[in-house]
């Protein structure tokens, strides 16, 4: 369930995608699995999409929870950069970037390339907003 | 003569593979060898604890280190049928293939669903706790492919295995590719 619901987002099915991701949440309530908190992640990238940024940062929030008690702060590190594409949605550049320098700092920490990578990505956008060009090239 | 087989099995009958077995034959029983094999299944799920957070690079280079290893346990465990193990490992595989790469994670359950139905197909198995295997490596393996970006392999993997485990009576493995504690 949770897959067909990353699937309909993916292609763009916004009234499809909220269905299943909510399905796959409250029949996966109480896993372990350690792909769990992601749902959570995924439902709140369609709510951004769909513009509801108050059920975005819950989803978020959540999912940052739910890694935290799997005592995973790579995982939250995730959650994390979507806090910031959130508040760089409603043009809080400046806490976007907080969120993700947050989130860089961990999966450095790690020594994560892959995931260092896309928190970089992600503050390039943030950066960009601000206008400070070259420090997001 | 049992053990010697179930090895040959293992490592697909392979004669390099053997001939590298056949050296550790000078120091380890055929029954010793095979039982290093589950002793690679407990050491991935030993380690999963640590590779959610505290220790992540240290336990996944330890974890890259005996991967083959834990390949050839994964097969065995398959191959004979070891029902809890596989599950355990189909499970705590996930975690380390989060953190290593999706790529890798297709690849992995892609593999290890081909091994049960092989082994299903061989052993004329048609029980439903045979199924609950095939399908959890398929569901791991589609949500690779979403991850990835491969929408319509995902979706077609997804709706098989939704179908199958609604069958089954599986109202959780629906929602998600693991068990419940």
């Amino acid at each position: 369930m949770h897959n067909l619901g990353v699937n309909a987002e993916f292609r763009e099915e916004y009234d499809l995608s909220p269905r299943r991701l909510e399905e796959a949440i409250i029949l996966g309530k109480g896993s372990w699995h350690f792909a769990y908190p992601s749902y959570f992640l995924w439902l709140g990238y369609v709510y951004y999409l769909l513009g509801e940024y108050e059920s975005e940062m819950q989803c978020f929030q959540k999912s940052y929870e739910l890694w935290g008690n799997v005592g995973s702060d790579w995982g939250q590190a995730f959650p994390l950069t979507k806090m910031g594409l959130a508040a760089d949605g409603v043009k809080d550049h400046t806490h976007a970037m907080q969120y993700h320098q947050e989130a860089l700092m961990v999966f450095k920490k790690k020594g994560h390339l892959a995931s260092k990578a896309y928190a970089l990505s992600r503050m390039s956008i943030s950066t960009y907003f601000l206008e400070d060009f070259a420090e997001a090239l | 003569m049992a053990h010697a087989i179930r090895i040959c099995q293992l490592v697909d009958g392979t004669p390099l593979e053997i001939e590298l077995v056949a050296a550790w034959n000078k120091m380890l029983s055929c029954r010793e060898i095979a039982d290093e094999f589950e002793t690679d299944i407990d050491f991935l799920v030993q380690r999963e604890a640590d590779l959610k957070g505290l220790d992540m690079i240290t336990m996944r280079e330890e974890i890259r280190g005996e991967i083959e290893n834990i390949n050839a346990a994964v097969k065995w465990a398959i191959v004979h049928w070891e029902v809890e193990a596989s599950r355990k490992v189909l499970v705590r595989f996930f975690t380390f293939c989060a953190v290593q790469g999706w790529h890798e994670g297709k690849v992995t359950y892609e593999r290890i669903a081909r091994y049960t139905k092989e082994t299903r197909s061989a052993r004329g198995i048609s029980s439903s706790s045979k199924d609950v295997l095939y399908l959890s490596a398929r569901v791991h393996q589609a949500f690779f492919c979403s991850n990835l970006g491969l929408v319509d392999e995902s979706e077609a993997i997804s709706k098989g295995c939704l179908d199958a485990q609604g069958a089954l009576g599986m109202r959780v493995e629906r929602a998600q590719p693991g068990s419940q504690r």
